[in-house]
């Protein structure tokens, strides 16, 4: 019960957060340079009677606190009005584009966890040795090199010279986007492996010196008990609290690999949006992005009561 | 339609307005042009779907009342990383591109499936220098700059060897129409020369209300490394006779919101072209009198000459042209400095047909041009 309490009590802190960045969101409109009725009409040549019909359009000659609200009420339905550059809705420009991030997100998340947490447990349980040493340098190296280097050798690598994976795009189908996606997903990955499995591996080193393990291993159990049951399930709270932030960060910051890979994402959208001051689009995927990371903390931190049942009698996390 | 006053030139503008079925575009409101609404043309390809994300698929009409083009289906996509697609090019699964940067050829031509054309296009690179406040609205000044340009280098490192200098902004490519060849070659060679000349420059300057230089900033956009690679040249090359130029890379919104502020900077850069064939299309839209164009030059004289061009016969044209440029060189508010090429990079299983000009990818339907190759 007293999870549900909680979870009650951060979604009305969440959305009390949203409404805040919604403030600083509708305020950009404002906040840059130029007027908002130039602005909005972008491109295309001014006339004081143009100017005028847009000011009539966008309700700019109301008060600013009833536009907020007139602007909320159409975001709470989902609606953000069309995007300056292509006239298309922002809605369904984000829509368009959101299942590709998404997709791209999940497919890296999935490596890092298949790859970085294993890593970082071996390399936990033998600290200083070869094996451990091994690993920490290679992935150092992944983490090292800059993205859109990664990217581009990869590319060339295995989509020109070795013809494994397609060049560019996002493919159609469940297979063909596994196959569309895999070296972006990778590229996305390395840099973040280096990071998740040197975590993974202090806390299994933190928890490995626990009698309970010494314990376990005298008593003879066997070692997939050890590993995923002991090891794992211990070392797991502050790792998921990183994958939360990745998570996160894959979903709003993924352009560099997004520009690299020709994938149309949110990332490339939002750049385009500020290079061309397209400020309804940069308004809702803003906003969009505040959610997402508000969301992906609160599920990391939910999942912290299923992984530490200490913490499942307590009110508060 | 009708126009408020006779404009022989107008003729050429009737290019860009673009033909569509009005039943469609009223049916699809808001969303025509869009994913959801798209375009009913008149050419010969209908567009099937189209997204900025993805890029369009157009099929062939064969219903289209003119020639039918060799290609059945038009898959037109967005990749934005230039190595990207040069190495999609590579790979084979893109066959061809009229986007290929400035400076990359060495890197494309070596590409063992792929050819690089090489074509003329109207596109001048320029400077704007505001000839109503100091230090630019003393002519000397403005001469200063036009000789501190290493035109023949410019065109070599930033155009890849494909390009001319320009001793004008009325670039010979819109002179296809007017008199006869000879007679425009004419023209161009007894124009001033603009050479790589600092000794003259500083002469020039000496003779200014500035002889000991000044200080400016010019902001260029960071995603056109031609310009910005332009004014890093200018700004090195006037050091030496005491103009200090900082550079500041702005995005590409921020570059041309400047460039038509009201308070224009001193000294803008830009990369602009020709509407038409015609001698005087890019200096009527630039030499306009009003207050939202780029440039405050506007003479009585010179404006008047550009209204009775409107008007005139072709052979008065070809001599009011040849006034108005004249004109340009001895004041020079506007200092050309190169012109620009075109470029279509077309796998070897395709041939292009025709010449790549400045005119092929937005005025002609290149797609006529497309061939497999025999």
């Amino acid at each position: 019960m007293s999870i549900l309490w909680w979870l009650l009590r951060r979604l009305v802190i969440i959305g009390l957060q949203l409404l805040a960045v919604s403030i600083v969101v509708f305020g950009i409109l404002y906040l840059s340079p130029g007027k908002p009725e130039q602005i909005l009409l972008g491109t295309q040549p001014a006339n004081p009677q143009v100017l005028a019909a847009i000011r009539a359009k966008y309700h700019l000659n109301d008060p600013i606190v009833s536009q907020y609200w007139l602007w909320l009420r159409h975001a709470l339905h989902f609606d953000f009005g069309r995007s300056i550059q292509t006239g298309q809705t922002v809605t369904g420009a984000i829509s368009e584009r959101l299942p590709v991030t998404i997709d791209l997100a999940i497919y890296a998340v999935v490596l890092v966890v298949l790859i970085a947490v294993p890593l970082g447990l071996i390399a936990g349980t033998r600290p200083g040795t070869f094996v451990d040493r091994g690993i920490t340098t290679v992935i150092t190296i992944g983490f090292s090199a800059p993205a859109f280097a990664l990217g581009l050798a990869s590319l060339y690598v295995f989509g020109v010279t070795l013809h494994w994976f397609p060049i560019y795009g996002v493919g159609s189908g469940f297979v063909d986007r596994v196959r569309h996606l895999t070296l972006p997903a990778a590229t996305l990955a390395m840099m973040v492996i280096a990071l998740i499995a040197r975590q993974t591996r202090a806390s299994a080193m933190r928890v490995n010196d626990q009698d309970f393990m010494t314990f376990a291993r005298v008593r003879g159990l066997t070692p997939r008990v050890i590993w995923l049951r002991y090891l794992l399930r211990n070392s797991a709270l502050p790792v998921v609290t990183s994958i939360g932030l990745v998570i996160a960060n894959f979903l709003t910051g993924a352009v560099i690999v997004e520009q690299t890979f020709a994938l149309p994402g949110i990332g490339t959208l939002v750049l385009d949006a500020i290079t061309t001051k397209d400020i309804p689009v940069v308004q809702a995927v803003g906003l969009l992005a505040a959610f997402i990371v508000l969301m992906a903390n609160l599920v990391a931190d939910l999942s912290y009561t299923f992984l530490d049942p200490r913490l499942r009698t307590r009110t508060s996390v | 339609m009708t126009l408020k006053a006779p404009d022989l030139t107008y003729i050429y503008y009737l290019i860009y307005p673009v033909v569509y079925e009005k039943a469609q575009a009223l049916a699809a409101g808001a969303d025509f042009g869009g994913p959801s609404g798209l375009v009913m043309g008149t050419g010969p390809y209908q567009i099937k779907s189209f997204s900025p994300a993805s890029g369009a698929t157009m099929t062939r009409f064969d219903g289209y009342w003119g020639a039918k083009p060799a290609a059945k289906e038009l898959d037109i996509k967005v990749i934005a990383d230039p190595e990207t697609l040069r190495l999609a090019v590579q790979s084979g699964s893109v066959d061809g591109t009229f986007d290929v940067p400035a400076g990359s050829a060495k890197a494309w031509e070596s590409l063992p499936n792929a050819r690089l054309q090489f074509g003329s296009s109207g596109t001048v690179k320029m400077l704007f220098l505001d000839p109503t406040q100091a230090p630019f609205n003393d002519v000397h000044a403005r001469l200063a700059i036009a000789y501190a340009f290493d035109r023949p280098g410019i065109v070599k490192a930033l155009e890849d060897g494909h390009g001319d200098s320009a001793n004008t902004i009325s670039s010979p490519f819109g002179w296809a129409n007017s008199g006869t060849p000879a007679e425009v070659k004419q023209y161009f060679a007894s124009l001033p020369v603009l050479n790589f000349d600092m000794a003259k420059a500083k002469e020039e300057l000496s003779k200014s209300a500035t002889p000991n230089g000044f200080t400016l900033t010019v902001l260029v956009p960071s995603s056109l490394a031609d310009l910005s690679g332009m004014m890093e040249t200018l700004k090195q090359n006037v050091k030496s006779i005491g103009i200090t130029i900082n550079v500041k890379q702005v995005p590409l919104a921020n570059w041309l919101d400047a460039l038509r502020a009201k308070n224009k900077a001193p000294m803008g850069i830009v990369s602009i072209s020709a509407d038409s064939p015609d001698p005087l299309s890019l200096v009527q839209s630039l030499v306009t009198g009003g207050t939202d164009g780029f440039s405050a030059y506007a003479p009585a004289a010179m404006l008047s000459l550009i209204a009775e061009y409107k008007i005139a016969s072709p052979a008065r044209q070809l001599a009011i042209a040849k006034q108005v440029v004249t004109q340009l060189s001895t004041d020079m508010p506007f200092v050309p400095i190169v012109y620009g090429n075109s470029k279509y990079a077309l796998n070897k299983k395709y041939v292009y047909t025709s010449d790549i000009t400045g005119w092929t990818a937005f005025g002609t339907e290149w797609a006529h041009y497309v061939e497999a190759a025999s």
